[in-house]
């Protein structure tokens, strides 16, 4: 067992180092620390992750959805894997094969209690673009309920509402959002999507 | 003596596809763009690419300017390769070389061209912004072009104007000029981007943003810088497309000048000699979810009818191109979605972008100068060079892609005129390091046109067609990203004959 904790230990050591460079920027040394892992271990699939995690964050979408797709078939379970690699697919204008990946997120994010609403809302981004707007309403509103305090969630049902021609909603959805901790969305972007819809909205009243 | 009437009628087909046939091969255009781009990642190579299209000499056929780049670091046209070259129509989509003997050749690394006729002496003249060295040159109505820039107050040493257009903000008569800066750029100290073995060039972010420059017309050949006390010159952000139009109706022209990677403008013309920026407040700003989009050309345009012109900004890969619907009242909604235009340009990277109705059928269609950014093909995983693309709008509610016409390139810039008088709106592409695009409009049965020239820039006109149906459409030459378009005021009227009720409101009259 001893044995078995300090090989983990030994293994995850560059990973840890990998992600604390990638917190602060360093993406030169997070690279080194991952590749460091992976000559280590070549089928660890959180080092496989990472690297494509990396390179997703650095715009090399070839070779992002390469690395995420070693990772999904290395760990099928693993929901951010798929995500990203969903994320990946679609900024190369991959969108079917996106759609596939996204759904299979959503579903591996389904089965986990830990409950993190991202997946949903990427997923509902996709489904605001390709215009259904009622499977974004969907995937917005299991959000919402995986994470009643989400800002993220409240501000992508603002957004959805908008599309929708329904500006007070929206506006009430924004409010909402900016009474909710901050997330991923930075908040100037939550006051400029309330500010439109609130524009918005007065302009409907008056028109009536 | 012009060659056109006033206003002409032309009588063509049946409605279909959009079309364009590139002639350019057997045109006599043999301008190429060159960039100076010795694999240093200079940042003006990534912008050069400006045409105008406009009558030089007034025989009533369109001719052709190309803005070219310089050799880099040193912004000097060190060899013909550089020079700006103006093309002469001959008609039958025949061009020659005139450049020499026109006398505009340019200086620095130029790009874009803007025209007007600032001294209303009868001739279109031009300007010409570029990198530190901004030109006017007065046509001399005798084939020949004067460089007038010291006497006119309009010198640049300093800045990277990046575009300009002529507009009559005051509705005096007489067209002032916007130039839209980019960014404060040096190549001594021009940052390394991308990893050691990939370079790139730089996002805008690396660089410091510019204000914008007004400068009113004195009507004496000279103009006086503005930009202070009109409040054009009071947002510092990195400048690109610029495009005329009256958004709330109050018969003065307002501007829009769209950013790269940070917010628009939208400056309300207040009809004092000021302007508020409104972008914010207007729904313009950014896109809808409040990011900045890499802008590139913007036209402000009448798109769906309402009488109002409606708003279109090209983007970047993955941006999304945006469009605006104008509900009047100084408030625009987001139209790119609901039109399906957010979709269909997700996968393009746009440079110049003009609205003109292509197929005669009485709503303006987009078409969309494309490429991507050279060197990116490692992250993109996609080639860089584009075809060229043009959206349909279908009756004001949709826009559909149109099937490619011409090779992949890296296309920047667009202008646009009817070069062969035939009713249909033709378009020119600089190409990047290859020959320019002369695009003419084949669209099968198109419908027919009508088309009122020579009046002041900002003016609007209203056509009433035979059905009950109101088309507007306004002088402008300012086109997309870096580019002038012939100023002329085109409408397709479908299969009617002709309106039965013409509004010409001239700006200040």
């Amino acid at each position: 067992m001893m044995w078995m904790a300090l090989l983990l230990m030994l293994q995850s050591a560059p990973l840890a180092e990998a992600r604390q460079a990638m917190a602060r920027g360093d993406y030169a040394a997070a690279r080194s620390a991952i590749n460091r892992a992976l000559a280590a271990s070549a089928a660890d699939p959180a080092a496989r992750f990472l690297s494509g995690f990396l390179f997703y964050l650095e715009n090399e979408l070839p070779r992002a959805i390469t690395e995420l797709q070693l990772a999904a078939k290395l760990n099928p379970k693993d929901s951010r894997a798929r995500l990203y690699l969903a994320l990946s697919l679609e900024s190369a204008g991959r969108m079917m094969e996106a759609e596939t990946e996204y759904k299979a997120a959503v579903s591996l994010a389904d089965s986990d209690p830990k409950g993190d609403p991202e997946t949903h809302l990427a997923y509902a981004r996709y489904e605001m673009v390709t215009g259904d707007l009622d499977g974004a309403a969907e995937l917005i509103g299991r959000a919402l309920k995986i994470a009643p305090k989400s800002r993220d969630a409240h501000f992508e049902h603002a957004r959805l509402l908008l599309r929708l021609d329904k500006p007070q909603e929206a506006a009430e959805a924004a409010a909402t959002a900016l009474e909710c901790a901050p997330g991923g969305i930075p908040e100037a972007q939550v006051r400029y999507v309330l500010s439109r819809a609130r524009s918005l909205a007065a302009d409907s009243s008056n028109k009536r | 003596m012009r060659f056109w009437p006033a206003a002409a009628l032309f009588v063509i087909a049946a409605a279909g596809q959009i079309r364009f046939e590139d002639v350019g091969a057997r045109a006599g255009v043999g301008f190429v763009l060159e960039n100076g781009a010795k694999g240093r990642f200079h940042q003006p190579e990534l912008m050069a690419g400006g045409i105008a299209v406009f009558d030089y000499n007034n025989d009533g056929k369109l001719d052709l300017y190309f803005t070219n780049g310089a050799e880099l670091p040193g912004l000097e046209k060190s060899s013909p390769k550089y020079h700006n070259r103006l093309y002469r129509n001959e008609g039958g989509f025949k061009f020659t070389d005139v450049t020499a003997e026109a006398g505009v050749e340019g200086r620095g690394f130029s790009m874009a061209a803007a025209v007007s006729d600032y001294d209303s002496d009868g001739y279109s003249d031009l300007f010409v912004a570029g990198v530190k060295v901004n030109l006017l040159y007065r046509n001399l109505g005798n084939g020949r072009f004067k460089d007038v820039t010291a006497e006119s107050g309009l010198t640049n040493s300093s800045v990277w104007s990046i575009s300009a257009g002529f507009f009559d903000y005051d509705n005096d008569g007489k067209p002032d000029l916007l130039i839209s800066n980019y960014v404060a750029w040096d190549p001594v100290t021009e940052p390394y981007c991308g990893p050691p073995e990939n370079r790139i060039y730089c996002h805008p972010s690396s660089y410091p943003g510019l204000p914008n420059q007004l400068f009113h017309n004195n009507g004496d050949g000279t103009f006086t810088d503005v930009s202070a006390q009109s409040g054009i010159g009071r947002h510092v952000n990195k400048g690109m497309g610029v495009a005329f139009g009256d958004i709330d109706g109050d018969g003065a022209m307002d501007a829009f000048v769209s950013n790269d990677s940070t917010r628009h403008l939208l400056f309300h013309n207040r009809r004092d000699g000021t302007f508020a920026e409104i972008a914010l407040e207007a729904g313009v700003a950014f896109r809808e979810d409040g990011v900045p989009i890499a802008g590139m050309g913007a036209e402000l345009r009448d798109l769906d009818n309402d009488g109002l012109p409606d708003l279109a900004v090209a983007g970047m890969v993955n941006d999304t191109f945006e469009l605006f619907r104008n509900r009047g009242k100084l408030l625009f909604e987001e139209w790119a979605h609901p039109s399906g235009l957010a979709l269909a340009t997700r996968p393009y990277t746009g440079w110049s972008i003009g609205a003109f109705d292509f197929d005669n059928d009485g709503f303006k269609d987009l078409f969309c100068a494309l490429s991507h950014f050279p060197n990116l093909e490692r992250y993109l995983g996609r080639p860089a060079a584009l075809s060229n693309r043009v959206f349909r709008n279908i009756e004001g509610r949709r826009f559909v892609e149109q099937p490619a016409f011409d090779a992949p390139e890296m296309n920047p810039g667009a202008g646009f005129g009817d070069l062969d008088g035939d009713g249909l709106i033709d378009a020119v592409v600089s190409v990047l390091g290859g020959p320019a695009k002369i695009l003419r409009n084949t669209t099968p049965g198109a419908g027919r046109a009508y088309v009122i020239r020579g009046k002041p820039l900002g003016t609007v006109v209203r056509v009433t067609l035979p059905n009950g149906r109101t088309l507007t459409n306004h002088a402008t030459s300012s086109t997309g990203y870096a580019c002038a378009s012939d100023p002329a005021i085109h409408f397709g009227l479908g299969q009617h004959e002709a309106p039965v009720k013409v509004e010409i409101r001239v700006p200040g009259q």
